[in-house]
């Protein structure tokens, strides 16, 4: 299965990698990765998928590859391909089961060391607050019209219900919000198992993590980002739940009927798609940016918990436990985006699975506030290590259709993690090292434990390399709560 | 000879970002009974603690048996996740492409059932059912995590 190796790869520039045309590929591939992680990264099947993503009809330039790059499911995780608008295709494979997984940052006033004393109290209320919601439900019920507020609506529907503030929308991706979301185009499964679940975490990598400021490489940029050194973090990880899980498993069996019917053919079945203009092309958008934005409320409504995780557990006032949305983005998604393709702008439509939106400075997408800056860019590594804001540049609008990495990228399988947790206590090993960690699931903090992760410090620098996003500050872990 | 049950079996996929089973079985039917041991096995830490309680009857039907795999496992998911509800016994029936199940089974209850994880979909990656030589049956199907 695996008959990519590393002498394949021809360096293209500092930082980026050619895997160069062949057996119907339309466009060669594009690794971003420093030398030393190229061992790594042609371990498994990702790079054989990054080769299936370049035989599909209006990919335009390179399937690219980011350096947290691992075999995933048809597209690889961290993967970013465009396809043209007039012969392209999109494809639910490109954006994943979990549709609109993404990351929101927040920021606080709170010292380190006021917060350290009462990490396990904060920890446990935080435990209490945020329902998993696997096998069961979360504690809001939605109605049927209000689910179908949420899915047009996004993050400012969970805002008017009085879930956070206005200023939380203008530091989302997209404000929160898709526009061309019909709530119709989804199946009365997607509806049911969206219901119960708005305001729940799930399981898996999704997570909810205290950290704070450890390091600035940006003083300035920081600061306008309200992160100061030594100063309260928290980081939401999180998606659109069953809702987008059902959504794409539709999609897909439509799909795989699509490419019947316009002859498309496929590596694997996985990658079925349909053009971007056709009614299947159209359904599909539709529904997912109805997933799209039920992952914005989901994550607005855990904003809520975890500010009233903060008020309970610490005892503080909402004023001095106010935590700020620093930014948020999405990292499994389609977007009709505008490009620079052979010296014009051109619509065209930018699939990203496991990979960041990272827009360079002047970017008209971004709010006001942080035109002049980029697009901050969040790059959480694992629970043991550490995490990295950063901000887009206009590398990354000229080489990567404006985007970055989503993270450390797995390096062990859930087995092997396993395997190398038997006799060990993650937990107590983490809190020798300060870091206090919770989760619901049994296997969870074990098959997630740090080693399991390449480090994203290298990540990150490879990203740096190729300069499509600059280092602005980092983060370390003292408390995580997982699904 | 032994039952078609001693013969057949699952066993875990290694894969990086997610996970997946590599069945085998002396018979289709025994291959989509396999699967089912296959899923609560990665969903559950003890799924023997699951008792065979209610019955619920389904039937699908898909063009290829690739697909029906897909949509048995899917559907085993959808009831876990939405409905609540963990099986341990299936009566099974597979003619072509369409299966008929009757699944015994009982609630989730979180003090009883130690979850694992939870399985987000049942992928068409590298998907692959097929009859082998010795008329045994094999399957690769992964997970999304």
């Amino acid at each position: 299965m695996n008959n990519t190796n590393r002498d394949m790869l021809q360096r293209l520039a500092p930082g980026v990698w050619e895997l160069p045309r062949r057996e119907g590929m339309l466009v060669p591939g594009h690794i971003y990765a420093s030398e030393d992680m190229l061992e790594t990264i042609t371990r498994d099947n990702a790079l054989q998928q990054v080769r299936n993503v370049a035989t599909l009809p209006g990919i335009i330039n390179a399937a690219i590859a980011m350096p947290d790059i691992h075999w995933g499911y048809g597209f690889p995780i961290g993967g970013v391909a465009a396809f043209s608008m007039e012969d392209g295709v999109i494809s639910p494979g490109g954006v994943g089961y979990d549709i609109n997984c993404g990351v929101r940052l927040l920021s606080s006033r709170l010292q380190l060391e006021q917060v350290r004393p009462h990490l396990t109290e904060l920890l446990k209320t935080l435990y209490q607050q945020i329902p998993a919601g696997v096998g069961g439900s979360g504690r809001l019920l939605l109605k049927e019209q209000e689910l179908k507020a949420v899915l047009r609506e996004g993050a400012a529907w969970a805002v008017k219900q009085g879930y956070g503030v206005e200023s939380d929308l203008d530091r989302i991706e997209e404000n929160g919000c898709i526009r061309n979301a019909d709530p119709a185009a989804l199946s009365e499964r997607a509806l049911g198992r969206g219901r119960p679940q708005l305001g729940t975490l799930g399981s898996g990598n999704h997570f909810v993590e205290v950290g704070y400021v450890a390091q600035l490489f940006d003083r300035a940029a920081a600061e306008r980002l309200g992160l100061k050194m030594g100063t309260v973090t928290v980081t939401i990880h999180t998606g659109s739940r069953g809702l987008g899980h059902q959504v794409c498993d539709d999609a897909i069996r439509d799909m795989l009927r699509a490419c019947e019917k316009y002859h498309i053919e496929l590596p694997d079945r996985q990658l079925c798609c349909a053009p971007i203009r056709s009614p299947e092309g159209q359904e599909y958008l539709t529904a997912m940016n109805c997933a799209v934005n039920f992952g914005f409320a989901n994550r607005q409504l855990l904003t809520h918990q975890v500010r009233k995780a903060f008020r309970q557990g610490l005892r503080l006032t909402e004023q001095d436990a106010a935590l700020n949305t620093v930014y948020e983005v999405a990292h499994n998604i389609a977007k009709i985006e505008k490009h620079l393709v052979d010296g014009k702008q051109k619509q065209v439509c930018v699939h990203r699975k496991g990979a960041t939106r990272a827009f360079g400075p002047g970017h008209s997408a971004l709010p006001a506030s942080l035109r002049d800056l980029g697009q901050p860019v969040l790059i959480p590594g694992d629970m043991g290590r550490y995490s990295w804001v950063m901000v887009g540049s206009e590398q990354a609008m000229r080489s990567t259709f404006g985007s970055a990495c989503h993270g450390a990228g797995r390096m062990m399988s859930r087995r092997q993690a396993l395997k190398h947790a038997r006799g060990r206590s993650v937990i107590d090993e983490l809190a020798g090292r300060g870091i206090a960690v919770m989760a619901r699931n049994k296997s969870t903090i074990a098959e997630e434990m740090p080693e399991a992760y390449k480090d994203v410090a290298q990540v990150v620098t490879a990203i740096e390399e190729a300069g499509i996003a600059r280092s602005v500050a980092r983060l370390r872990p003292l408390a995580v709560l997982k699904g | 000879m032994k039952p078609d049950s001693e013969t057949a079996s699952f066993n875990l996929l290694d894969h990086t970002g997610d996970t997946g089973l590599i069945l085998r079985a002396p018979s289709l039917t025994e291959l989509f009974r396999q699967a089912a041991h296959g899923f609560y096995a990665v969903l559950l830490e003890n799924p023997a603690a699951v008792s065979a309680r209610d019955v619920q009857e389904i039937t699908l039907e898909e063009d290829d048996v690739e697909t029906l795999l897909v949509s048995w496992l899917t559907e085993l998911n959808y009831h876990f996740s939405v409905l609540g509800n963990l099986y341990r016994e299936y009566e099974l029936e597979i003619s072509g492409t369409q299966l008929k199940a009757g699944l015994s089974g009982n609630k989730f209850d979180p003090e009883r059932h130690q979850l694992l994880r939870e399985i987000k979909a049942i992928t068409f990656h590298q998907l692959e059912v097929r009859q082998i030589e010795d008329q045994n049956w094999t399957a690769r199907v992964i997970f999304d995590i």
